[in-house]
């Protein structure tokens, strides 16, 4: 083959190389966000939006340019549309104000969608923590509008939202039985270790009308409870999902326990014809992550985040960084593999085609 | 035809030559795959490691307790389903094998690209990632072989484990473009198709992807291609006792493997009825009634394997069959099927734009109004005999699929070589002689583009910078 040739062949072969891997690479770039809550289903959502004890989270960005902010939502209230605002600040719920975002979120269709706020970009967001608040505009009554909330765990009982109210005092019944989870052998236990939190269907409940509580004893035991969490006074839920959170017991997997919930006057569960709406959760904390959790009413709550995304600004030089540190030398032996292929398949084929003949595949 | 033009030498020799040259673009394509799929992004990779560590650790496929009431109390659902199957294994030895596959999923950022797995932190059983799942009602084939080899090799740790039964793939992923590249040139005397073919299936994206991850999937469309390639033989050039003997142990290899290899039975029966038939007849007495009763058996011995398996691949009564393909003939289902069969990323949990998907669609339609111009009109240098034989198997495979009734695209690969020719000879075939070589060429940078996109811009992304938090 002549030097002519070769250069020929190389050239065309990078060319397409570029081709099928840049313009694709080039036209992906755009839709990164800068920090992203995925949690596939949507399990839990907080209830009604409070004015009065806004639901907030933080986070921190990655890069500059923080400009938009998707929070997923459902709507609570079919018919009745109302206004959100979204109020970002920085650092904490009690830091500078830096941009506030109005929205009509609309009907919402089934399990609700991520509804964007978007905001006169931040230049210098890298690596600083903001929080973000989203409050109702008419004050007179709850928003119809509920945000989808992820905690911190594995779900282990995880109980639909049930068709019948329940009110206290006080409600009793076992952690998890649900005439052995309706099926023939399942034990009817709780699954998993490390149980970090019950998460209870409710509405009306209000933590300044009184105490809401939620008592754990271990199956047959008396006494003083294993676990015991009174929600504070920022805690507000309308038609959702009460999350009693409390240290994590080591050796729950495959134990029985027995829970009582005692209720301020008006507060209601809601539940099944064998038992309460419950969810239970098991695991730990992450280190280093770019959430900081959500706060209700300003005070913070670290192990559960709302359903969100953060989009910001990031450049070419930012977005090759991400990639080249998570996927590291396999990256550069990958491209080269890839085009090497190419390139044999293309010198196969300019061979055959400068002769003006067929490539010898055929079978004699 | 002037196939030795590429090298000088005789017809054979240049065949060689451009069969080398595809096979070694196919494993550096196949290697680019391997590289950057991260560790754990295959389909129930976890599950599969699992059964062939245990494998590796000198435990049978078979020989395991039985689950009884009150079990449930002492092991999440995945152990006892794997004690269930595999002979001997301990309950702490189940344990310290799935903690150790969570701590590998972890450490390679499993959950940060999974959006249904719910949270790392504390998981100590793989119930924590999808509860009750297993590949312990699996037939055992690939396991015996991963984890023989494993065994032999003295890999002990589950993610070295993992790294080796995916090299595997690469190897089946080579020798099903190498069984393609020989069923097409007995379905096409034309060479540019040929290669067009070979090419096809070497560069399909979601088929080039299984050369990265390690899964039964990828043993099973070896020896359903190779015994396709037989089957057509056998209606080309006759049955000979040999050809029939590899391609019975083909098969039943690859039902050993995965019910999914089912289908490749369907071309290997046609070409024994279209060979065999005239054949039989002129059988003596005696033989005859050892046919039929070979024949039989075999019929008994697939019913006793419906009536015995615990497979939940195979539908055990007429109602569940009924319930399975109505669900195959939802739009959800064939939506389901498609997207995953095109481009799905991290587990099934993002797909490929749906401009690109629309746009691959729309050509396999194409390719399929072309297929039917040439079966209804024959074209120079196109065995129509062959193409019905791809016809078949794909149809088999794609009926097995909605037996299934899981959508799931990787369930239609032990066909890929018979639809990779079908979809190629609709879209070249119509063409006349001499324009081939250009709509070759184009095809092939058609291919280039989707793979292009599919690699660089859905894949790499999915899997390198849309994390969850």
């Amino acid at each position: 083959m002549s030097a002519g040739r070769r250069i020929r062949d190389a050239l065309c072969t990078l060319g397409v190389a570029v081709a099928c891997s840049l313009v694709p690479l080039m036209c992906a770039t755009s839709e990164v966000p800068d920090v992203e809550v995925r949690s596939l289903p949507w399990r839990t959502h907080g209830g009604r939006l409070s004015a009065t004890r806004p639901t907030g989270q933080g986070f921190r960005c990655r890069w500059d340019g923080l400009r938009r902010i998707d929070v997923a939502l459902v709507a609570l209230a079919p018919g009745r549309e109302a206004e959100l605002e979204l109020v970002l600040r920085a650092g904490g719920p009690q830091g500078a104000l830096l941009r506030r975002a109005r929205v009509r979120p609309g009907p919402l269709e089934g399990q609700g969608a991520f509804v964007t706020f978007e905001f006169d970009p931040l230049a210098d967001s890298r690596g600083r923590r903001f929080w973000f608040e989203l409050t109702p505009i008419e004050r007179d009554q709850p928003s119809p509008y509920s945000a989808w909330v992820r905690f911190h765990g594995q779900p282990g009982h995880d109980c639909a939202w049930g068709d019948r109210i329940l009110t206290g005092p006080v409600i009793e019944g076992p952690l998890v039985d649900l005439e052995k989870v309706w099926s023939q052998q399942d034990p009817g236990n709780v699954p998993h270790p490390h149980l970090r939190a019950v998460a209870v269907a409710a509405d009306h409940l209000d933590g300044a009308l009184g105490a809401t509580r939620l008592e754990l004893w271990e199956e047959g035991a008396s006494g003083a409870p294993l676990r015991a969490v009174e929600l504070g006074a920022e805690h507000e839920v309308h038609g959702g999902w009460a999350f009693f959170s409390f240290p994590p017991i080591a050796d729950s997997r495959w134990k029985r326990y027995r829970f009582r919930f005692s209720l301020h006057e008006g507060a209601r569960l809601v539940g099944l014809e064998q038992g309460l709406s419950l969810k239970t959760f098991h695991g730990g904390e992450l280190p280093d992550s770019p959430l900081a959790g959500i706060s209700l009413g300003g005070v913070p709550h670290a192990d559960r985040d709302l359903v969100f995304r953060a989009w910001s600004a990031p450049s070419a030089d930012d977005l090759t960084a991400l990639i080249v540190e998570r996927a590291g030398w396999k990256l550069v032996a990958c491209a080269i593999a890839w085009t090497l292929a190419m390139g044999l398949v293309l010198r196969l084929l300019l061979a055959r085609r400068a002769r003006g003949a067929a490539p010898p595949t055929a079978g004699s | 035809m002037t196939d030795n033009l590429a090298t000088g030498g005789g017809p054979g020799a240049g065949r060689r030559h451009a069969w080398r040259l595809v096979m070694l673009a196919a494993l550096l394509h196949g290697l680019a795959y391997f590289l950057l799929l991260p560790a754990w992004m295959g389909e129930d990779e976890p599950w599969h490691v699992e059964y062939a560590h245990h494998v590796a650790n000198g435990h049978g496929t078979w020989g395991g307790e039985a689950m009884r009431f009150g079990d449930r109390e002492l092991m999440s659902l995945s152990q006892l389903q794997i004690r269930r199957k595999v002979g001997g294994l301990e309950g702490e030895e189940i344990r310290n094998t799935q903690e150790a596959l969570l701590d590998s999923m972890r450490e390679h950022g499993f959950w940060a690209r999974v959006d249904w797995a719910p949270w790392p932190v504390g998981a100590q059983t793989l119930d924590q990632v999808v509860e009750a799942h297993t590949a312990a009602h699996q037939p055992p084939l690939y396991y015996l072989v991963g984890g023989g080899l494993l065994r032999l090799l003295r890999i002990d740790e589950v993610e070295g484990q993992m790294w080796f039964l995916r090299g595997m793939s690469l190897a089946a992923y080579l020798a099903v473009v190498a069984a393609t590249f020989g069923l097409a040139r007995r379905a096409c005397s034309d060479p540019w198709i040929t290669l067009a073919c070979a090419l096809f299936v070497a560069w399909w994206p979601m088929h080039a992807r299984q050369a990265g991850l390690a899964n039964n999937d990828v043993l099973v469309k070896v020896f359903s291609a190779w015994s396709l390639l037989l089957a057509v033989d056998m209606a080309r050039s006759g049955i000979t006792t040999r050809a029939l003997a590899i391609a019975a142990a083909l098969c039943a290899c690859g039902l050993a493997t995965k019910t999914t290899g089912a289908a490749a039975l369907a071309p290997v029966a046609l070409a024994c009825l279209w060979r065999g038939g005239r054949r039989a007849q002129r059988l003596r007495p005696g033989r005859r009634v050892l046919l039929v009763g070979a024949i039989l058996a075999l019929a008994a011995a697939a019913l006793a394997f419906w009536g015995g398996t615990d497979n939940p691949a195979v539908p055990r009564t007429v109602g569940n069959i009924r319930m399975r393909l109505d669900t195959a003939a939802s739009p959800e289902f064939r939506a389901e099927f498609s997207r995953t069969f095109l481009g799905a990323f991290n587990w099934y949990t993002r797909e490929l734009p749906a401009a690109v998907q629309s746009v691959v669609l729309g050509l396999l339609a194409l390719a399929g109004l072309g297929l039917g111009a040439v079966f209804l009109r024959a074209r120079e240098g196109i065995e129509r005999g062959t193409l019905a034989f791809c016809a078949v198997m794909v149809v088999a495979q794609s009926a097995l699929v909605a037996l299934r009734g899981v959508a799931a695209g990787r369930y239609l690969m032990p066909a890929l070589p018979a639809l990779g020719i079908l979809v190629v000879i609709g879209l070249l075939g119509p063409l006349p002689e001499r324009q081939r070589p250009r709509a070759a060429g184009l095809l092939v940078a058609a291919l280039f583009l989707f793979d292009g996109i599919f690699l660089w811009s859905a894949l790499l992304w999915n899997q390198y910078a849309l994390w969850g938090a």
